[in-house]
């Protein structure tokens, strides 16, 4: 019985911790308080701005075709990377994999500044053409592609491929075929592995971008150092909206879940 | 086959393309306004600190109705001031407007590739990038007094612009190359009814046992040594001798920006005392914790200062403002051009100087400073619309009854006319928004400026800041570090004699 209660009540001081601080800016998102602090009243002033200014509404967007457009060569390339060291030879197999290894366990600050230095500081390539910043993020993404993309090849059934092979299909065909197919699901959450970790980032981006694009958080980390008035607030407004859309990606994504497992256990 | 090889190209395609799109978006953006008249183009790039200029989009009641006239903002500055180049000298610009948040991020960005024209760092900023050889001086039409379109020259504060024509570094003086933009002093923002006037008239209140845990200091090292060297010459620099001595000035800028060995330490020891005693170093939280009373003073920039009033202000809450006896520091954000942006090109060089002068008209100055809420460098010169501005914001209502003469002669005039700069304002803003909007000239007098400390200094500096900041490992007790080893050692043993035990089994 104690050990009941000291278990819940362990369970709601984490949940406190990590949500009580989202939830005090949620609240002061819906009020027209200028700070953290007293509340004259209820005001959706924040989520105006948020959504009508031109500076803002371009720094989401920026940052959503990035982290798309970043996702989507990732995908590509973790994705071969993956199916090629699946097929090689030991050796190099296991070569590949501790390749991949380094820019995961890497800081994000090395991955950044060494970009940053190889690309615009020796090679002279201008930040303004946003390859530096693409480079970075994909570089940032396509490992954690690749390890998503590993496990569903071992599970695989080689054979299906080699019948594949046997019955006339070129090598080709009975990859895109029959191996992708069976990958599909590893890429997919890779996909939104690399999704996310483009949206979190913020020193790639603050070595590589453009100066005069931002991504939500490097704009945020200068928000808070300089700003005092209307912005700063609509920030609030900016953290509530991305929780929500986190929660009911997540929501979503649970209840489908629990949904195929009860038809998998029905069948 | 051949049409599903042609499908896999189309899907590759896609990705390349959508991968692409940014910088595509990007580029057509750039390059979207200006077509017509492709040849007569330029294009600036100005990198100025979060918010710091009017963007516009005022509602009709903010209008600011002055005896000469309204002002509103309307659009963000940088779209009327494309418009204002182009009917003034008909030729189209185009501005690349970027922010940083500090100054050293501004000197990073430069470094690693970034190229800006025009940038709005701070005064010691400003003395380093003079002193690396990486500023452009400002031509000699930028001076001239009788172009109307200088409103730069003719409206800047005499005061201000002495202090630029004085002030040298390398053997070059500072308004050679800078335009200033905002100025303001550091003080002490402080709770009334917790803090008498005359406790936070002295940069000792940050150490003082009687507000233990109730006053937040700057987290950044240029403001908290400041702070402390004011704190221990507090005697020195209060003396009589010391006063009224001849060469009172550099004297006093010496005292503040001494970086000797013994003042150093002495320095650390006083920060560590403040950091026993106070209730936090912040970089941001300080002006909230005004407002909600959470704390009886904090080191403040009067710009922010003025807007930590106006707040409390709102929720009739009353707070005020005070200037240390020992010395204030003087601090300035200006205009600067790089020579690896704008180079040779003339006709850039003549648009970053149209843009300092746009932003110095007197409108765009009141535009800036209610946006803001820090303090121009401009007074207006023969435009009265500034002092006006600053009489609308501040000056007594009619039949108030404790009303003050709050003389700003030193600001606005040239010396040569006195008495014609001054608000009647209610008696209470001698030490309110108003004193830290446009300090008193007898605060101004005690004012200083930071220097720009060398590497060797600044080194020393650092190292004391990160031994006030971080954890001192000296400061531990022999007998902590030996038990803190001997604890290692024994994990370690733990560890390995498992391991090896697992192995056995």
């Amino acid at each position: 019985m104690i050990r009941k209660i000291w278990k819940s009540t362990v369970m709601t001081a984490i949940l406190l911790f990590l949500y009580l601080p989202i939830l005090v800016l949620a609240v002061y998102s819906f009020t027209d308080a200028s700070n953290i602090g007293a509340i004259r009243g209820f005001s959706l002033q924040n989520y105006v701005t948020l959504f009508t200014t031109p500076e803002l509404v371009r720094m989401i967007l920026g940052t959503i075709v990035l982290a798309l457009s970043s996702a989507a060569i990732a995908t590509v390339l973790g994705t071969l990377g993956a199916i090629g060291s699946f097929y090689s030879k030991k050796g190099m197999a296991s070569a590949i994999t501790t390749m991949n290894q380094i820019p995961v366990v890497n800081a994000d600050v090395v991955t950044g500044f060494s970009i940053c230095i190889l690309l615009v500081v020796v090679l002279g390539v201008s930040k303004d053409t946003f390859i530096p910043l693409a480079a970075g993020h994909v570089t940032l993404c396509a490992p954690f592609v690749f390890l998503s993309v590993i496990p569903k090849l071992k599970q695989m059934d080689s054979s299906i491929y080699e019948a594949a092979l046997d019955l006339g299909a070129s090598p080709f065909t009975a990859l895109v075929k029959v191996v992708i197919p069976q990958i599909m699901p590893g890429i997919v959450s890779g996909f939104a592995l690399a999704v996310t970790l483009s949206l979190d980032d913020y020193f790639v981006a603050t070595y590589t971008k453009p100066a005069t694009f931002d991504t939500i958080s490097t704009y945020v980390v200068n928000a808070t150092k300089g700003a005092q008035t209307t912005i700063k607030t609509a920030l609030w407004a900016l953290s509530t909206v991305l929780f929500l859309a986190v929660a009911l990606t997540v929501a979503v994504m649970n209840v489908r879940a629990e949904k195929r497992s009860r038809e998998g256990n029905g069948v | 086959m051949t049409e599903k090889k042609r499908k896999i190209a189309a899907i590759l395609a896609c990705c390349m393309t959508v991968s692409l799109l940014p910088a595509f978006s990007m580029r057509a953006e750039a390059s979207g306004n200006g077509e017509e008249d492709k040849g007569r183009e330029v294009t600036l790039r100005v990198s100025n600190w979060e918010e710091y200029i009017d963007l516009g989009g005022w509602d009709e009641e903010e209008t600011i109705e002055l005896d000469s006239g309204d002002v509103i903002g309307e659009r963000s500055m940088i779209e009327d001031f494309k418009e204002w180049y182009y009917e003034t000298y008909g030729i189209r610009v185009k501005v690349e407007y970027s922010t940083f948040g500090t100054n050293e991020d501004l000197y990073n960005m430069l470094t690693l590739g970034d190229t800006f024209d025009l940038v709005c760092p701070s005064e010691y900023m400003i003395m380093k990038l003079m002193t690396e050889n990486r500023l452009l001086p400002l031509s000699e039409e930028f001076f001239h007094t009788s172009d109307k379109n200088n409103y730069y020259i003719n409206g800047v504060s005499p005061y201000i612009q002495s202090v630029f024509e004085n002030s040298e570094i390398d053997g070059k003086k500072w308004s050679d190359y800078a335009a200033g933009y905002m100025w303001g002093i550091t003080g002490i923002v402080y709770n009334p009814e917790m803090v008498s006037g005359e406790e936070a008239s002295s940069w000792k209140i940050l150490s003082d046992p009687a507000f233990h845990r109730q006053i937040t200091i700057k987290d950044n090292v240029r403001d908290s040594y400041f702070a402390a060297v004011g704190a221990i010459k507090s005697d020195l620099l209060t003396s009589e001798e010391f006063l009224n001595s001849p060469d009172y000035l550099q004297n006093l800028e010496r005292e503040m920006n001494d970086t000797a060995p013994e003042i150093i330490s002495k320095v650390q020891e006083y920060l560590q005392d403040v950091k026993d005693n106070c209730y936090s170093f912040e970089s941001d939280s300080g002006k909230a914790d005004m407002i909600t009373g959470k704390v009886a003073a904090n080191y403040q920039w009067s710009g922010d200062a003025v807007y930590t009033m106006d707040q409390a202000d709102e929720d009739d809450f009353t707070l005020a403002f005070a200037v240390p006896e020992e010395s204030t520091n003087i601090y300035f954000d200006g205009w600067v051009m790089l020579k690896n942006g704008i180079g040779e090109d003339a006709a850039k060089q003549h648009a970053a100087e149209a843009f300092i002068n746009f932003n110095s008209r007197a409108d765009n100055v009141i535009r800036n400073m209610y946006y803001i809420g820090y303090t121009s460098v401009i007074s207006g010169g023969d435009d009265s619309r500034i002092f006006e501005y600053a009489d609308w914001c501040y000056g007594a209502e009619d039949g108030e009854e404790a009303v003050m003469d709050y003389d700003l002669g030193y600001f606005f005039s040239d010396g040569e006319e006195d008495g014609e700069y001054i608000i009647s304002a209610p008696a209470d803003q001698a030490y309110r928004q108003l004193f830290a909007q446009y300090p008193t000239e007898e605060a101004i007098s005690r004012s200083s400026i930071m220097a720009c400390f060398d590497e060797e200094q600044t080194k020393a500096i650092n190292q004391m800041w990160i031994n006030v900041r971080c954890y001192n490992i000296h400061d531990m007790p022999g007998w902590v570090r030996v038990f803190a080893i001997a604890a290692v050692c024994v994990a370690a043993g733990i560890g390995i004699w498992r391991k090896k035990h697992s192995f056995y089994r």
